[in-house]
């Protein structure tokens, strides 16, 4: 079948397809070069669409799909300076003698050819497997690389790494931390750990809510794969009439788009106005008691589980009667998070009066000390409302909106597991090496071993998984030497970057490899920084919205297939991980075992085949997608439909089956009165919060709202988006901006544009300040992602940059999770000398510790 | 006439409007209609203002790119390098305007750049390039997520198929533009009333802002958090009154509503029983 050009190609361009981060695209490409990029677009009536309508109005996913802002900046990435194009070798690193490790982060590259990269990494490995066997490797990979399902890193990674047997060095869910280690004791673990699915909410909302909480979420903007594609979505329901409150300490972008009123909340105490909330409902019989007395346990002293003990309910602690004698009146609340006693009430009363939909799954107050509460406490509030019912959800930004999903219109199975290439082949390698070093423990591995700790898992399939301890060096293992990371930055990510830097410097990291695109702050650290293609010069099967198969429903658009033509050879020397895999499967004596005789073009042909797509696989190739109908004689099944409507028979994956509001699984591990995590959801004063004595010192909680124009450390570098934030000093640099409300800035004499110093105990960054309103008093949003520029080589002492993980929190939530306490951070800030600054430091000024020189 | 639509209440600044621009324009070079945009251009550009303030502020953000004027400066100042063409689109033919920084300096939106390096104003086509190929509308329109940019036929909107009377951006400049503007941003009047003995916030007051000069009237109930906003007022003085069933009447006067005034909690009294 022939592709009917939608324009005629006069300028001599083809139209090709591709799918990325930012949504699906077509790509004109003329002589090897990328000469426009587009959204992609479906003809009318090439597939039966999905529609929703109520009162007469209808919502249709449109033929246009819109991208995210870095995917029309495709062409500045794809021909960014910032490439790694070569092989790079870091000038004072000899595998065969001085390692000088200290000197990572200062030192600069030589390019080296692909030749002598494979023969260092084969002796290194070789090396390493001699001298302490598997578990000595550490592999991990950034969460969100380029676009891909072969190319991705749970295929082409998993599959190397676990056949040759290494460390697994992971992450834990950090975009929804708080409810990651604390919702599966309330409700079980679900698929997207702690999230309830999404499938469906889309039509039940659009039907049944009538109000919609944004608290502490921004999902037009939360900017990981999907947000603003939803813009048009929000202005329908507005025009349905519903009623939209944003609740948070930033009036974000959904909210400026869609809410009626927006409600400034102090930043970690989000749980303070809602035991209120709890507290009113239950005073004044706001509450559908029959669904708790049959859905839930732990919520009064006649539902505690068997053998609890007797005044450890949640109605008790709400009413004061429990230890604390604390009734938690919308008086009490007030004072601590700055919300109006009426305003909390009238909340609380509209709240229990209409079908409401939350926006509360994610967002930034799941990021801070304790947040598990918030998790436990907002999930019990929802349950309270009879969570199931028609028009009763919740929702997160991002992945977890969704219309009709039948789990077969995709491209392969779905699920945080090891896909794509693994699939489709006749052999499966399990990892035989056991191990695993968390993130957030990567430091004290590193430094302090042996090191105990638990719930540091990626993935936790169920409440008891996250109980289970572990060990580093586990027994029978190493600690860890080589290190190979795919994709980056991970450096800049939350919370943990001084510690990880220095854990770089360490001699115990004998060897670290990074695999990226672009020479981001991990490259910097590394010993060899090997070439990778962008998703532009490959070749793929993908489908948008799927994140690389590992989420399946998170589809607002229609549902569609993407072939991602190889558009351009490869910019420089660069290759796919597989490739490299390949070649060093070979090198290292498993012969075709790691591509079992295949090439990228036969697996993805064999991929292909595993769909449903009635398409031969060449004239799906050469149109480029597919669009799946929508489903025939569809039945809808939303989040908790099953259990709100039958409980006996669909029990939640919890010891009792039943939501935990009481927690069997907390009361048994910690005991029935831990004051870090009580066995009911409770409202805990924050560490380095509001009240906390160091406020004195530094006044301001940061805020790490995501970045507008960034995907979390990505496409800082493309002046297309900078342009549109960065604040330009008058030494023409781009600062990163810091945003203040204009009374605080008043108070310190900050001008709009000045250069300012954001500083704590562990260091400070450089930032531009804007004064808005849309920040409340107290509070700077100055978020994470720029490219570390520190202005001398101890790392983040003085950050250019402005990424303010450079000073982040980098403490455990509380004893019951390793992470993800970094939005409870303090910050003092004063407006810069910048010429006192430049003259302190000519070398940082200059750019010597800049991530983007990688020559030192 | 064919034109963009502008509608900036449903604008989120995403400038994937100025992306699609720059994707197109820069590094392309589609003589005889444009020739490779400059760098730090914005043939399209998002402007935003921050009016209001505390928890009633906004950021209006309005898109503005050359409006294709009919009676356009950039033509008289061209002197034969920029003309019109017969589907209303001002071109600068980019030969005839080398170092005629006059073009730029003559409109009065800042919608006409200088490109330094190629010594030639530059701006919007309207994608003329592409449509002249075929396309269906420029390529700005086709990026925008949310229908903040839509290309009509103005000859074709009427009061009946338009959701809000149609604008021009800047008439008084007296330059005829051709690009369509609705929901263009005017000041607001915004606030709560509350109930200080209950301490309740107060829905369905009937709140009335008078302009204190023309007498025009503009009316809106508070919502249930007490909250109101009048929309698209004449800039001056108002005077602001709150009724309520069961309620003192209350009246503000002298409300300065050239900016938009978040003139915060309102405070009704409930009458003497």
């Amino acid at each position: 079948m022939a592709e009917t050009p939608r324009y005629p190609s006069s300028d001599g361009t083809t139209r090709l397809t591709t799918c990325s981060t930012s949504g699906p695209m077509f790509v004109h490409v003329k002589d090897d070069k990328i000469v426009r990029i587009e959204p992609m677009q479906f003809e009318p009536g090439e597939a039966k669409s999905w529609k929703v309508v109520q009162n007469g109005k209808e919502y249709k996913p449109p033929l246009i799909q819109p991208l995210l802002q870095w995917g029309l900046a495709s062409k500045q990435s794809v021909y960014s300076e910032n490439r790694v194009k070569y092989p790079l070798k870091r000038v004072d690193w000899d595998p065969n003698g001085e390692r000088n490790t200290e000197n990572r982060g200062v030192s600069g590259y030589e390019r080296i050819s692909w030749d002598e990269a494979y023969a260092i990494i084969e002796t290194e490995m070789r090396r390493i497997l001699d001298t302490y066997g598997p578990s000595a490797f550490a592999y991990s990979y950034s969460a969100h690389p380029e676009w891909g399902s072969l190319h991705f890193l749970f295929s082409d990674l998993f599959r190397f790494w676990h056949m040759i047997g290494a460390t697994h060095r992971e992450f834990t869910p950090n975009s929804w931390e708080g409810w990651a280690c604390g919702a599966p004791f309330l409700w079980g673990d679900w698929q997207g750990h702690g999230l309830p699915p999404a499938t469906d909410s889309l039509q039940d909302i659009t039907r049944e809510s009538e109000l919609i909480i944004l608290w502490g979420t921004d999902p037009i903007m939360h900017n990981t794969y999907n947000g603003i594609d939803t813009g048009r979505l929000w202005k329908y329901w507005n025009d349905l009439g519903k009623r939209v409150i944003v609740i948070d300490p930033l009036y974000n972008e959904t909210g400026m788009f869609t809410a009626d009123s927006w409600i400034r909340i102090i930043p970690g105490t989000d749980n303070a106005m809602g035991c209120a909330i709890a507290y009113i409902w239950i005073t004044e019989g706001l509450y559908d008691q029959e669904y708790l007395d049959t859905h839930a346990v732990g919520f009064d002293e006649d539902h505690l589980p068997e053998g609890a003990p007797a005044g450890k309910s949640f109605k008790t602690y709400i009413l004061g009667e429990a230890e604390d004698g604390i009734p938690k009146t919308p008086e009490w609340a007030s004072k601590i998070c700055g919300v109006p006693v009426r305003v909390i009430k009238q909340i609380a009363y509209e709240w229990a009066s209409k079908p409401t939909s939350m926006w509360v799954l994610t967002g930034g107050a799941c990021r801070r000390t304790f947040a598990h509460e918030f998790a436990r406490l907002f999930g019990t509030l929802q349950v309270m409302q009879g969570f199931g019912k028609p028009g009763v959800n919740m929702l997160s930004p991002g992945l977890f909106i969704a219309g009709p999903y039948d789990g077969e219109k995709q491209i392969g199975p779905t699920g945080y597991a090891d896909g794509g290439m693994n699939v489709v082949l006749d052999n499966y390698y399990p990892n035989k090496v056991k191990q695993s070093i968390t993130f957030q423990k990567f430091y004290d591995c590193v430094y302090n071993p042996p090191q105990k700790w638990h719930g540091g898992h990626q993935d936790n399939f169920n409440p008891e998984m996250y109980l289970e301890t572990c060990e580093y060096p586990m027994p029978g293992h190493s600690e860890c030497h080589f290190y190979w990371q795919r994709g980056g930055t991970l450096t800049n990510q939350p919370g943990k970057m001084l510690r990880d830097h220095v854990a770089y410097k360490s001699p115990k990291v004998e060897t670290f490899v990074v695999a990226d695109v672009y020479f981001n702050r991990d490259c910097r650290y590394a010993d060899l920084v090997l070439p990778i293609t962008t998703l532009f010069e490959r070749q793929d099967i993908t489908e948008p919205g799927s994140v690389g198969q590992y989420v399946p429903t998170a589809v607002i658009n229609l549902r569609s297939a993407v072939y991602s033509k190889k558009c351009i050879e490869p910019i420089g020397e660069s290759k796919t991980d597989l490739e490299i895999f390949e070649e060093l499967a070979r090198r290292l004596g498993y012969g075709d075992q790691f591509m079992e005789g295949n090439t990228e073009e036969t697996i993805l042909e064999k991929m292909y085949t595993r769909t449903n797509i009635p398409m031969e696989y060449d004239d799906f190739k050469e149109k480029g997608y597919y669009v799946w109908p929508a489903i025939e004689d569809y039945v809808e099944n939303k989040q908790w439909k099953d259990f709100y409507e039958d409980p006996e028979n669909h029990p939640l994956d919890t010891p009792t089956g039943k939501v935990e509001i009481f927690s069997t699984l907390i009361w048994n591990y910690y005991g029935p009165d831990n004051p870090e995590i009580p066995v009911v959801p409770h409202y805990i004063e924050e560490k380095e919060g509001r009240y906390d004595p160091l406020a004195e010192k530094y006044p301001f909680q940061d805020l790490q709202a995501h970045p507008k124009f960034r995907f979390h450390g990505k496409f800082d570098d493309c002046e297309w988006l900078t342009e549109n934030y960065k604040v330009y000093g008058p030494d023409g640099y781009p600062y990163e901006p810091a945003y203040i409300n204009p009374d605080d800035a008043a108070r310190l004499g900050i001008e709009h544009g000045d250069i300012i110093r954001a500083f704590n105990d562990r260091g400070g960054v450089l930032a531009g300040a804007q004064l808005t309103h849309r920040v409340m008093p107290g509070v700077v949003w100055l978020t994470y992602g720029a490219w570390n520029d520190p202005l001398e080589p101890t790392p983040c002492k003085l950050d250019r940059s402005g990424d303010i993980n450079a000073i982040t929190n980098p403490d455990p939530m509380s004893v019951h999770h390793v992470g993800g306490a970094y939005n409870s951070t303090l910050v003092g800030i004063e407006k810069a000398d910048l010429e006192a600054l430049a003259r302190e430091y000519p070398e940082g000024f200059a750019g010597k510790y800049r991530t983007s020189n990688w020559k030192g | 006439m064919k034109t963009i639509l502008v509608d900036p209440d449903r604008c989120m600044q995403c400038c994937l409007c100025q992306q699609a621009c720059k994707d197109e324009h820069c590094d392309n070079d589609w003589s005889p209609i444009a020739k490779p945009q400059g760098k730090s251009q914005f043939w399209v550009k998002c402007n935003e203002t921050e009016v209001g303030s505390g928890t009633r502020m906004k950021l209006h953000r309005v898109t503005v790119m050359c409006q294709h004027c009919s009676n356009a400066p950039c033509i008289a100042a061209g002197e034969g390098a920029v003309y019109r063409r017969e589907d209303g689109y001002v071109i600068i033919d980019p030969e005839k305007a080398v170092g005629n920084r006059a073009i730029a300096e003559a409109c009065p939106y800042g919608a006409v750049y200088y490109n330094e390096e190629l010594d030639l104003p530059q701006k919007c086509t309207m994608c003329a390039h592409l449509l002249d190929m075929g396309w269906k509308q420029p390529r700005c329109v086709t990026a925008c997520p949310a229908d903040a940019l839509t290309y009509v036929d103005t000859d074709e909107l009427t009061v009946d198929n338009m959701y809000a009377p149609l604008e021009r951006l800047h008439p008084e400049y007296g330059t005829d533009p051709q690009v369509a503007y609705v929901n263009l941003p005017k000041p607001f009047i915004a606030g709560a009333v509350y109930d200080p003995k209950a301490d309740k916030c107060l829905a369905n007051v009937l709140v009335t802002a008078t302009h204190m000069v023309t007498g025009k009237a503009s009316s809106a109930y508070s919502d249930t958090l007490g909250e109101f906003r009048l929309v698209k007022l004449d800039p001056g003085f108002y005077t602001v009154s709150f009724f309520k069933d069961g309620y003192c009447y209350k009246e503000l006067s002298k409300i300065d509503a050239r900016v938009s005034p978040n003139i915060e909690d309102v405070v009704l009294y409930p009458l003497p029983s």
